[in-house]
C-alpha cells in the first residue's frame, strides 16, 4: 500500500509548452484514481513520470512520503499497463508473466507459483504456454494486467488499458477491474480520455487540460459541482448545454426564455450582466417530472436520438456569433473532442427524457427545468460561479 | 483452387525462359566436372557420357597450388566467416540500439557517417589500410583479416539494426524498464530478441560477402597458410591453368556449405528480409 504525492510537477520537452504545468496531487493509499482529460492534455505524461519513465523539469514526485523523482523505474517498484499493452512477443504468456519477477531475482519456484496464481485469478491458465500473437485483443489486456498483478508492485499505473478493446469488452472489463481493485487494494493510477471510466471507475478523478489540473474530486461532486466550465464540459454524456444568458432582478433571460428564480438559486451576478449558464441535457425534463418551481420552456424539436430508455431531443436556440465565441472560450471547445454543434445564429440544445414521450422532429415540446440545476460561470475564463 | 490451367502452365514456361541466364553456368560447372578426363574434348553442352566424381577427389586432395590445402582453406573461411559475423551482431546491435534511440545531433551525425561508408568502395582506401595493417603487424594474420572484414560490414550492419529500431516500437523497453530490468538486460532480454529478423539479414548479407571475397582475402593473406576459400580456388588457376574441370570442382565445394546452409535457413533468411522491408 502506498500513498503518492505530485509537488509542482512540470514536464517541459525541449522549450515548448509544458506538457505537465505545476501539477500538485495526493494519491491516497489504495485509492483508484483516475486521470482524465482530453488527448494532449499531459495525462500520459504525468503518468510516465509516476512510472519513472521520465524525469520532471522541476517538482517532486513521492511515495509513501519519500522523494523518488531521481529513482529509476525498477527502485520505484511500480507495474505499469500499457495502451498497446507492450506484451513481449518473443515470450509465451507464462513467460510475460514472470518477466518482473525473473529480473527482480525472484526464486524460480516462487515466481512459478505466483504467475500460476494470477493466471487463475485472471482466467488465463490454458494460455501459459502460449505465444501472444495467438492471443485476442482481450486475452492480450488480461496478460498485460496479470504482468502487472504478479510483480506485487507498490502501485499500478494504467495507461488507457481498455481503449483498445470493444465497447462490450471494455464494460465488462471495466466491471473485473473494479472488482480486481477491490480484491487487491492496490493503490491505482488510471489514465483515460473516457469520461465514462472516469466516471465509473475512479474513488477520485483529477481533470486535466493543456497539462494543469482543472479539478480534483470524487466523480459525482466533478458532475454535480464542476469547477469550471471546461470540467462541466468534459464530463457527462451527452456534454452540458451552454447558453449566454442576462441575469435579472428576478431571475434570467436565457436564450429568449424567461426563467424565474428564487433567490437562493439567482446567478451571482448584478442585474443586467451576463453570465454562462449550464444545463445537463438530462435536468431538461418533462413538465411533471421537474418538480414544482421548475421553470417551463417551450421548444421546437429539431433532431431526435433513439437511445431505447431515452431519447435525445435536439433543439434550436438563437446566438450571436460573438456568443457562440464566449461559450467556445470559456469552455475550451478546440481542447474537447466533440463541442455541440454550432449553427449559423442559433445553438442546438439538448435534452435528455424518457422513450415514451411521443415527439417528432418539428414538434413542439414542453419542456422544464429545476433552478437548482443551472451551473453558473463566469464568460470570462469560465469559473464557477456559486449560485447567489 | 490452384488449377494448373493454361495461364499457369504459360507463367511457368515464363519463369524457366528467364531463369536460363542462370541455369545455365550452373550446367556448364556440372557438365565439367562430371566429364572424365577422356571425354575432355566434348562440348560442355553436351551431358557427359560417362559421369565421374574423380574431378571432385582430385580437387579435394591434390589441391593446395598455393600454399595450403583446399580443406585448410575451407576451415579458414568457416572460422573467419563466423568469427566477422559474430562480431558484427555483438558490436552493430547495441550500437544500432543506441543510435536509434537517442535523438542528439551527434547520434544523427554518427549514423550519417555509418549510411556514407556504405556507399564507399573498399578500394578506395585499400592503400593507407593496407599500409596501416603492416604497420599494426596485422598482415598475413586471421585476426587482421577479420578486423579489416568487420570494419568493412560494419556500416551495412549498423544501418540494417539503426532502420529497423526505429521502426520498433518503445513501449517494450518501457514495459522491460518498469518490469525492474536494468539497461544491460532490457538489451538482452527484450531488444535483441525482437531484432532477430535484422540478426538474420546481417548475417546473411556479411556472411555471404566474407564467405564469397577475393580481394581483401588476397591483399591482406595472400600467400600465407590463412587464405581463404576463393584464394584457394584461384591458386588452382595458375597451377592448372587449363583444368577448368578441377577448378570448378573447388568452386562447387566452396559454394556447398552455403547451399546447405540456405536450404535449411532458407524460410527464416527470407522472413527476415521481407520483415526488415516492413520496418
Amino acid at each position: 500500500m502506498t500513498s503518492i504525492g505530485l509537488d509542482h510537477v512540470v514536464m517541459r520537452y525541449d522549450g515548448t509548452q509544458a506538457a505537465v504545468d505545476d501539477v500538485s496531487l495526493e494519491i491516497e493509499e489504495g485509492e483508484f484514481f483516475v486521470l482524465v482529460g482530453p488527448s494532449g492534455c499531459g495525462k500520459s505524461t504525468l503518468l510516465r513520470l509516476l512510472a519513472g519513465l521520465e524525469r520532471p523539469s522541476s517538482g517532486t514526485v513521492r511515495m509513501d512520503g519519500s522523494d523518488v523523482t531521481e529513482l529509476t523505474p525498477r527502485l520505484r517498484d511500480v507495474a505499469m499497463v500499457f495502451q498497446n499493452y507492450a506484451i513481449y512477443p518473443h515470450m509465451t504468456v507464462g513467460g510475460n508473466l514472470g518477466y518482473g519477477l525473473k529480473v527482480r531475482g525472484v526464486p524460480k519456484r516462487e515466481a512459478a507459483a505466483r504467475v500460476r496464481e494470477v493466471a487463475d485469478l485472471l482466467g488465463l491458465g490454458d494460455l501459459l504456454k502460449r505465444r501472444p500473437t495467438t492471443l485476442s485483443g482481450g486475452q492480450l489486456q488480461r496478460v498485460a494486467m496479470g504482468r502487472a498483478i504478479a510483480r506485487r508492485p507498490r502501485a499500478y499505473l494504467m495507461d488507457e488499458p481498455l481503449s483498445n478493446l470493444d465497447a462490450k469488452l471494455r464494460v465488462s472489463m471495466r466491471a473485473e477491474l473494479e472488482q480486481l481493485h477491490r480484491r487487491l487494494g492496490v493503490t491505482t493510477v488510471y489514465v483515460t480520455h473516457d469520461q465514462v471510466e472516469a466516471m465509473t471507475l475512479g474513488s477520485r478523478a483529477a481533470v486535466l487540460r493543456a497539462g494543469e489540473l482543472q479539478q480534483v474530486a470524487a466523480p459525482q461532486e466533478l458532475y454535480a459541482r464542476p469547477a469550471n466550465a471546461f470540467v462541466a464540459a468534459f464530463i457527462g454524456s451527452p456534454p452540458m448545454n451552454f447558453a449566454l444568458a442576462t441575469a435579472r432582478e428576478d431571475g434570467l433571460d436565457l436564450a429568449g426564455f424567461d426563467l424565474r428564480l428564487p433567490a437562493e438559486h439567482r446567478p451571482p451576478v448584478a442585474a443586467g450582466e451576463r453570465v454562462l449558464v449550464g444545463i445537463r441535457p438530462e435536468e431538461l425534463r418533462a413538465p411533471q417530472a421537474a418538480g414544482k418551481d421548475a421553470c417551463a420552456l417551450r421548444v421546437t424539436c429539431a433532431v431526435r436520438q433513439n437511445l431505447g430508455a431515452d431519447q435525445l431531443l435536439f433543439f434550436p436556440v438563437p446566438q450571436l456569433p460573438y456568443e457562440a465565441a464566449v461559450i467556445a472560450r470559456a469552455t475550451f471547445a478546440e481542447d474537447r473532442p466533440a463541442g455541440p454543434a454550432v449553427g449559423s445564429g442559433e445553438r442546438l440544445l439538448c435534452a435528455r427524457v424518457p422513450a415514451d414521450v411521443s415527439v417528432e422532429p418539428g414538434d413542439t415540446v414542453d419542456l422544464a427545468v429545476r433552478p437548482g440545476a443551472l451551473h453558473y460561470f463566469a464568460p470570462d475564463g469560465g469559473a464557477r460561479l456559486p449560485s447567489a | 483452387m490452384n488449377r494448373y490451367g493454361r495461364w499457369t502452365a504459360f507463367r511457368e514456361a515464363g519463369f524457366w525462359i528467364a531463369a536460363i541466364p542462370m541455369l545455365l553456368p550452373v550446367y556448364l560447372v556440372l557438365t565439367t566436372v562430371l566429364r572424365g578426363p577422356e571425354a575432355r574434348g566434348e562440348s560442355a553442352l553436351r551431358p557427359p557420357g560417362d559421369p565421374t566424381l574423380g574431378n571432385m577427389e582430385r580437387a579435394w586432395t591434390e589441391a593446395g597450388g598455393g600454399t595450403v590445402s583446399f580443406s585448410q582453406a575451407l576451415v579458414n573461411s568457416v572460422l573467419t566467416t563466423a568469427a566477422v559475423v559474430a562480431i558484427l551482431v555483438v558490436v552493430a546491435a547495441p550500437a544500432g540500439y543506441a543510435l536509434a534511440r537517442r535523438g542528439s545531433k551527434l547520434s544523427g551525425a554518427v549514423f550519417g557517417m555509418f549510411a556514407f561508408a556504405l556507399i564507399m568502395p573498399i578500394q578506395l582506401g585499400i592503400i593507407p589500410l593496407y599500409g596501416f595493417m603492416v604497420d599494426a603487424g596485422l598482415t598475413g594474420t586471421r585476426a587482421g583479416l577479420i578486423l579489416v572484414y568487420a570494419g568493412l560490414q560494419m556500416p551495412l550492419a549498423v544501418f540494417l539494426y539503426t532502420g529497423f529500431l526505429r521502426g520498433l516500437p518503445t513501449a517494450y523497453e518501457e514495459a522491460a524498464r518498469v518490469d525492474g530490468a536494468r539497461p544491460l538486460r532490457v538489451f538482452a532480454g527484450v531488444v535483441f530478441p525482437l531484432v532477430r529478423p535484422v540478426t538474420g539479414v546481417v548475417a546473411t548479407l556479411t556472411g555471404l560477402f566474407v564467405w564469397n571475397d577475393f580481394f581483401v582475402a588476397l591483399v591482406f593473406v595472400g600467400d600465407t597458410d590463412k587464405v581463404t576459400l576463393p584464394v584457394a580456388v584461384y591458386s588452382f588457376v595458375g597451377r592448372f591453368a587449363a583444368e577448368w574441370p578441377l577448378i570448378f570442382a573447388a568452386a562447387l565445394i566452396a559454394a556447398g556449405p552455403v547451399v546447405v546452409l540456405f536450404g535449411f535457413a532458407q524460410r527464416t533468411i527470407m522472413k527476415g528480409f521481407t520483415s526488415t522491408l516492413h520496418g
